[in-house]
């Protein structure tokens, strides 16, 4: 099966370490959403994901300031999407990030402001990657749209 | 995002729109800050008109709770949508904030302080 077939979308947009940016990020899924036939909700899934990892990186990956790229590569198909992002910034992998669980039970004066993030991109996507490569972050993650309802109707079916 | 704020009965209302992320999470966390030096300590949240909210917007929201915790004021997040809703469950918020279904619920329970 041919890469071709599987993603018929496939589409870099890339990005500066501004948090500005983030509009002409969730502009970009969105018109590949559209283009493809996501529904609202699988955008807007999607788009949580990247942000929080390209928040990520813009308030920790270049402590030292200056302009830098962000590359966010999307393959996409009607009922799937694979992300890859990419960045030059100081080596960091976020799945090193403990998950956040005893915090979800603190009492609101107790509670830490921050930390739910990458726990948010674990809960949404699956087939999640991180390798620090060639000097560049690299995390790549998967999803696959409406899954449980194809399995649903294949059980039907037979 | 700009946003608002309108006064019902003592109660301000503040309406979000659109997405709160990290590109206008400091706005809005400004906008709540200029309310409370004004004295405000009653507040609804209005989430009707937010698509999309990230853990940037959550933190503008725990610290809006937070601070009125402090100085016993109180706030209600009403009338939020179903990925607004979702993440504040997977975040564990339905439990710690209180919450309304729409606005006019929210600013009843206010008066009737209850």
């Amino acid at each position: 099966m041919s890469n071709d077939w599987q993603y018929p979308i496939d589409r870099e947009i890339k990005l500066f370490n501004r948090m500005d940016e983030l509009r002409r990020l969730n502009e970009g899924l969105e018109e590949i959403g559209a283009e493809v036939g996501w529904p609202q909700r699988a955008v807007l899934d999607l788009s949580l994901a990247c942000e929080e990892l390209v928040v990520n990186i813009v308030n920790h990956g270049f402590p030292d300031g200056g302009e830098h790229r962000i590359f966010v590569a999307i393959q996409a198909s009607p009922s799937s999407v694979e992300v890859k992002i990419e960045d030059g910034g100081i080596p960091f992998n976020p799945l090193d990030e403990a998950d956040p669980l005893a915090l979800l039970d603190m009492e609101l004066e107790d509670r830490p402001i921050g930390g739910l993030g990458i726990f948010f991109v674990k809960r949404l996507m699956d087939d999640i990657h991180y390798e620090y490569a060639g000097g560049l972050n690299r995390f790549r993650m998967r999803k696959q749209f409406g899954a449980g309802k194809q399995g649903q109707q294949l059980a039907e079916g037979t | 995002m700009n946003i608002q704020a309108m006064e019902r009965n003592g109660v301000t209302i503040i309406p979000l729109e659109g997405r709160l992320d990290g590109s206008n999470a400091a706005v809005a966390e400004q906008a709540f800050l200029q309310l409370l030096a004004e004295g405000k300590q009653r507040f609804v949240f209005d989430f009707s008109g937010l698509q999309y909210i990230s853990s940037a917007g959550l933190r503008v929201i725990l610290v809006a709770a937070k601070k009125l915790r402090a100085t016993k004021g109180r706030m209600i997040c009403a009338g939020l949508g179903e990925q607004v809703y979702d993440v504040f469950e997977m975040s564990g918020f339905t439990t710690i904030l209180e919450m309304a279904a729409t606005v006019e619920e929210a600013v009843e329970k206010m008066e009737a302080g209850a």
